[in-house]
């Protein structure tokens, strides 16, 4: 098969940041403010503390002046802060807020065009949880953490800046017993945090399966007299969920030992700050910075280790999603419409292969020609190729060798809204979203109106049918169509079909569903709607493909034959028995 | 024994004791305030009630905590004693003695906390094992009728979640004796530094409460709005994947990602309306302290210059005024939360209090069933709903009878089988055996006569010997026999672990006859006196079905009664009777195809054997 880009189970995490410039681009001046903004914020933060050494000294040598304007300026710092934490937030979560929509909107936009193979190879819900839960994740970091990440730096480097400017002696004699001491702590907690917290969860939903299976099984249990020895189970379970609780606890309570490191970190203060003071070295007004501004540093650290899991997960996600991002560009970004390419036209195929797999093919050279206005019947057992063809006639599949042109163009070249106004496939299973009747119809290029909804249901003589659901157009049709039978749903195909109005409607088992009667109107409506309108129908129903001039027969990936309809089912048996399996 | 679990409720689940039923308490989201008094006791007394067997940890936890507390608020002191006796004065054996005393504060601190942490950890997984213990105990000895209207998700929940919600709760009581103590502590401690410092950390609190109550709920309405912004975003997303792939050769998906796009730009909108208010929370929260830190540091600096204060008692008071704040954010939080756990214990309540319809004979009246007997079934009917299911229906079951019943679905075939083990009871009539009325006799002493295999037998997680015993004392060479005469035992001895492979979510997948023939020898083990099948060889070829018949009828005897539901020729044909029941629907007699004499109870045995 042609080349197809996966997505990877890990992404690149490498310069994700620089992978993700083009998206931040747009917003560079807004989050730019926002971060001087975040910066001022932390600024003012830690100025408290050279303010009340500022006071201190004042107090020290008895200056009332220098005590009120100290005051003054501790009140004014906090009006600052008032505003700069508001604003400086609020801008950051704008910009951040503004980047995520842009990376979602955007993975949205190349899912629904990235090539239908690229789909199908994916399991949906993989490629769900990258364009939602995992979008929602990063956004909730950025209105979440993004500013904590922001202030915490911030607040850290202008502690180190401001104390290093009092004392660099006394700074170095902190950080030397707070940093190796917590990284000690914070590595051992780490070592046994994974399995302790993961067997105690894990103890936890064993006893929960365990609790739901009782409720399960709770008359097999009862009539088989096992309630007692299954009780004992259980509460062996229960006492080992007890046991990894206190474990996990153990573990838990080593990080309270930075507590500890950080009144080691304040006895040492005292006791060198002390010596330095009756030295002369330093003023009492730098130990009492030092005692207010230590809580800073130690909680920025706090705050930043504990961020550190939420940046890995914050990258790890923004990884996945630029992995989507990349694995779905549309390759043939620059497609444009070949100039004069008409309404209408021949569709070809010419020498046509096609694989699912890396080896061997499903389709092997097929060369069909399907003039303007012509009518053709497709048949053939399952496996044989149909729903493939159909696929690559219209421009959904791209062919692994040989062409496929519309009035002589390769549908490869054709940008996809143009070829839908031109070719348009009704698969057998329709799809529905929630809403009535008229949304589901309006869905195809071009959103048509209501008046021509209701002409082309006219035209269709489907007016009855759509008058006995209840509310007609209005009629909801629930959760994914759940309100209307597999049957209404392909009507409202093939209608929507009829609406999208285009020069080739391939009909891939299309009215298999629907009862005979109503699918044989519905067909004859179809045939004499527009004579210049040419049709394909892949079918198995005898009535649907008698109708048709002509028929191609497939068998494993061949073309066996192609002629008028032959002497055909004349029993009225269907023309080949299979069960209703999808190709795909 | 442990299906007698439920005579000593004194209480019926029917008609709760506040109006409030038992539909709306499976609300989890129940406002604390909807609980009526007799409910809001119930679920206090039960709270009571679990932290009583763990009152010394609990004890033992908050003595912790206060002990922690106190150090904890003794560091800013001891500091403060270090800056005026030792710095200022350049007193080194002050400073000493001080630094001295700061450590030993920060050494019982981090005791404290540990202690605390551990025990109040220990003891909310105590009490919810002891809940989830009981809910267990309780709910697996229900029967069908009482748990009718019960759904698996919500009670599992109530061992799950509400029990969580529970230790909390536990968790989270010695941190009451946390905020006593600080605030008895701190508030005398700073009037003792200065009275105007005491007046602007008092002026702060009322503020301090109003951003707690302010911000958490209007940013909790907020989140909500957004992460349902989120949900139809997914859903855009989910309908685009699923929906739109199908829609990609009409060229539909168009307007499908304009609907996203809209979705997107309302999660956008949601997103700063929160956002907003998170900025106003975070800016104004400390904007207060903030100043009450400047007022202080002006008050206290005028008093330091009079004399009455010294400057660490100025830097003592900014710690303090610090951890006032966080105490009084954790207080409102507590205040605001207080109501959750009277609502998680009043639905676990609840459901400890559902009553058995099927119960056991009340105590001393209780009589014992005869070893050997004829099951007999008199006048039997069955409702559900309201509605006829069964019956009414007379039949006998003699000692080495083997007797087919069949008729058409819902004719009520499953019904009378479960009556017989007492999985049911009569709605009118009885069944009896050996002439005693099973509801006279213990439960336990009904199901060591009868055995019931299932339609849709249960397979547990565990291995395959695992869910022969079900939790009963049986040696492998029993397990042998009874898989022998279900005719399984030869494939279970050809699987690569034998009888110890494991079954169930991730184990070895069993075909549906092997589950079935796995359920008959398990029925067997007991040794049961009357084996009550339904449809238990449906899922058989007709050879295996055929075998596993004629052991049956070996393993029967003289002296043992099958009773077999189902439509199977080959059942049929080795009965020594079959009866065919009528539905009990009217109206609907005589859909049997089967079964041109469509009549009721025991005048209408057809002979099919002899």
């Amino acid at each position: 098969m042609a080349e197809q880009p996966l997505l990877r189970e890990e992404a690149d995490e490498r310069a994700v940041l620089r992978r993700a410039m083009p998206f931040l681009r747009p917003h560079r001046a807004r989050l730019a403010v926002a971060l001087g903004v975040g910066l001022a914020d932390s600024a003012a933060l830690v100025a408290v503390a050279p303010l009340i050494g500022l006071a201190t000294a004042a107090l020290d040598d008895g200056d009332r002046g220098s005590l009120g304007l100290a005051v003054a300026l501790l009140a004014a710092l906090g009006l600052a802060q008032l505003v700069l934490a508001r604003v400086g937030e609020l801008l950051l979560i704008k910009g951040g807020e503004d980047v995520v929509r842009g990376l979602r909107e955007r993975a949205v936009e190349n899912l629904a065009t990235a090539p239908l193979r690229f789909l199908e190879t994916h399991r949906s819900g993989e490629l769900l949880r990258r364009a939602t839960g995992e979008v929602a994740a990063l956004a909730a970091f950025v209105r979440l953490h993004l500013r904590s990440l922001v202030s915490s730096v911030a607040t850290l480097a202008f502690t180190l800046i401001v104390l290093a400017c009092y004392s660099w002696q006394l700074l170095l004699v902190q950080l030397a017993v707070f940093l190796p001491l917590t990284l000690l702590v914070t590595r051992w907690f780490q070592r046994d945090a994974a399995s302790a917290f993961g067997g105690k969860a894990s103890a936890e939903a064993t006893v929960a399966a365990t609790f739901s299976e009782t409720l399960t099984a709770r008359e097999a249990l009862q009539t088989a007299r096992g309630l007692t020895g299954w009780s004992a189970r259980f509460e062996r379970e229960n006492r080992h969920a007890v046991r990894a609780a206190r474990r996990a606890l153990r573990v838990e309570n080593r990080i309270d030992l930075v507590s500890l490191i950080e009144g080691a970190a304040l006895v040492v203060l005292l006791l060198v700050g002390g010596w330095m003071v009756t030295r002369d070295a330093v003023g009492v007004e730098t130990v009492v910075v030092f005692v207010v501004a230590s809580r800073n540093l130690f909680d920025s650290f706090a705050d930043l280790s504990q961020l550190v899991g939420e940046v890995q997960t914050a990258r790890t996600g923004l990884a996945r999603l630029l992995d989507l991002l990349s694995a779905t560009e549309p390759a043939r970004a620059a497609r444009t419409a070949p100039a004069g390419l008409p309404a209408r036209g021949d569709l070809r195929c010419t020498a046509v292969e096609f694989g699912y797999r890396a080896e061997g093919l499903d389709l092997h050279g097929l060369t069909l020609d399907f003039p303007r206005g012509s009518r053709t019947g497709v048949v053939g057992e399952t496996g044989s190729g149909k729903t493939t063809l159909s696929k690559l006639l219209c421009g959904l599949y791209e062919p692994d060798g040989g062409i496929v042109t519309f009035a002589g163009t390769d549908l490869r070249d054709v940008p996809e809204e143009e070829l839908r106004r031109r070719v348009v496939l009704v698969p057998q299973e329709v799809r529905l979203v929630s809403g009535t009747v008229a949304e589901n119809l309006a869905l195809v290029q071009g959103t048509p109106d209501r008046e021509r909804i209701e002409r082309t249901v006219d035209q269709l003589g489907l007016r009855e049918w759509l008058a006995d659901l209840p509310g007609g157009l209005d009629a909801e049709v629930g959760q994914r169509g759940g309100n209307l039978s597999a049957g209404e749903r392909q009507i409202l195909g093939v209608v929507r079909a009829v609406l999208a109005d285009p020069a080739v409607l391939v009909l891939d088992e299309a009215t298999a569903d629907i009862d005979p009667v109503t699918a044989g109107r519905l067909e004859h409506a179809l045939d004499e709607l527009r004579a210049d309108c040419t049709l394909v129908v892949i079918a198995h129903r005898p009535a649907t493909i008698a109708r048709l001039p002509r028929v191609v027969r497939l068998e494993r990936g061949r073309l066996v034959s192609d002629g008028p309809a032959g002497p055909g089912p004349q029993d009225g048996t269907p023309l080949v028995h299979e069960p209703q399996v999808r190709l795909t | 024994m442990a299906i007698a679990v439920s005579t000593h409720q004194p209480e019926p689940a029917a008609g709760p004791p506040d109006g409030l039923t038992a539909e709306q308490l499976a609300d989890e989201d129940l406002e604390p305030g909807a609980l009526s008094a007799e409910r809001r006791r119930r679920a206090k007394a039960l709270l009571r009630g679990s932290l009583r067997p763990h009152r010394g940890t609990v004890a033992a936890a908050m003595a912790a905590a206060a002990i922690r507390q106190l150090a904890l608020l003794a560091v800013p002191w001891c500091v403060q004693k270090a800056l005026d006796d030792g710095l200022q004065k350049h007193d080194s054996g002050a400073l000493l003695t001080w630094a001295g005393a700061t450590a030993l504060a920060a050494l019982i601190q981090f005791a404290g906390l540990y202690g605390w942490q551990y025990w109040a950890g220990y003891a909310d997984a105590k009490v919810g094992a002891d809940l989830r213990s009981r809910l267990l105990h309780h709910l697996s000895g229900l029967d069908r009728a009482a748990l009718a209207s019960r759904g698996h998700g919500d009670l599992a929940m109530r061992a799950t979640r509400d029990t969580d919600l529970v230790r909390e709760w536990v968790h989270g009581l010695a941190v009451w004796v946390v905020l006593g103590t600080t605030f008895l502590t701190v508030l005398p401690a700073i009037a003792t530094l200065d009275l105007s410092l005491l007046l602007v950390t008092l002026g702060t609190l009322p503020f301090l409460i109003w951003v707690n109550l302010h911000y958490p709920r209007r940013f909790a309405a907020a989140s909500g709005e957004l992460a349902r912004a989120h949900g139809s975003r997914a859903d855009a997303v989910a309908d685009l994947l699923q929906v739109g792939t199908g829609l990609r050769g009409t060229g539909g998906h168009r307007p499908l990602v304009d609907r996203h796009h809209a979705a997107s730009a309302e999660v956008t909108a949601r997103t700063l309306v929160a956002a907003r208010i998170e900025a106003g929370w975070a800016a104004v929260a400390p904007f207060v302290p903030r100043l009450a830190v400047a007022a202080g540091v002006g008050f206290g600096g005028l008093a330091v210059l009079d004399g009455h204060l010294t400057i660490g008692g100025l830097v003592a008071f900014t710690s303090w005024m610090a951890i006032v704040t966080l105490a009084t954010r954790v207080l409102v939080d507590r205040l605001l939360e207080r109501g959750q756990a009277d609502v998680a214990a009043a639905r676990i309540d609840e459901a400890l209090s559902i009553s058995p319809v099927v119960a056991e004979p009340a105590a001393g009246t209780a009589e014992d069933l005869p070893v050997h007997g004829t099951l007999e079934f008199t006048g039997v009917t069955a409702l559900r709903d309201g509605r006829t299911v069964l019956g009414p229906v007379d039949l006998a079951a003699a000692g080495g009878e083997f007797v087919a019943v069949r008729g058409a679905t819902g004719s009520g075939k499953s019904t009378l089988l479960r009556l017989a083990v007492r999985l049911d009871d009569p709605d009118t009539g009885r069944v009896a055996y050996g002439g005693t009325d099973l509801r006279t006799v213990p439960l336990d002493q009904v199901r060591a006569r009868m055995a019931y295999v299932a339609q849709r037998p249960v397979l547990l997680s565990g291995t395959v010997a695992d869910n022969l015993r079900l939790g009963r004392d049986l040696d492998l060479e029993t397990l042998h026999q009874a898989c022998r005469t279900a005719g399984i035992h030869d494939q279970l001895t050809a699987m690569a672990d034998g009888y110890d492979t494991e079954l169930g979510e991730g184990g070895t997948a069993l075909s549906g006859g092997q589950v079935q023939r796995l359920a008959i020898a398990r029925a067997l083990l007991g040794d049961p006196a009357v084996l009550l099948l339904d449809d238990a060889t449906s899922a058989l070829d007709t050879t295996t079905e055929r075998l596993v018949l004629d052991r049956l009828r070996a393993w029967a005897g003289t002296g043992r009664t099958i009773l077999f539901a189902t439509h199977r020729s080959a059942v049929l044909a080795a009965a020594d009777r079959v009866v065919t029941l009528e539905s009990a629907r009217e109206g609907e007699g005589g859909t049997d195809p089967e079964g041109p004499e469509t009549v009721t109870g025991e005048e209408s045995m057809e002979v099919a054997r002899g």
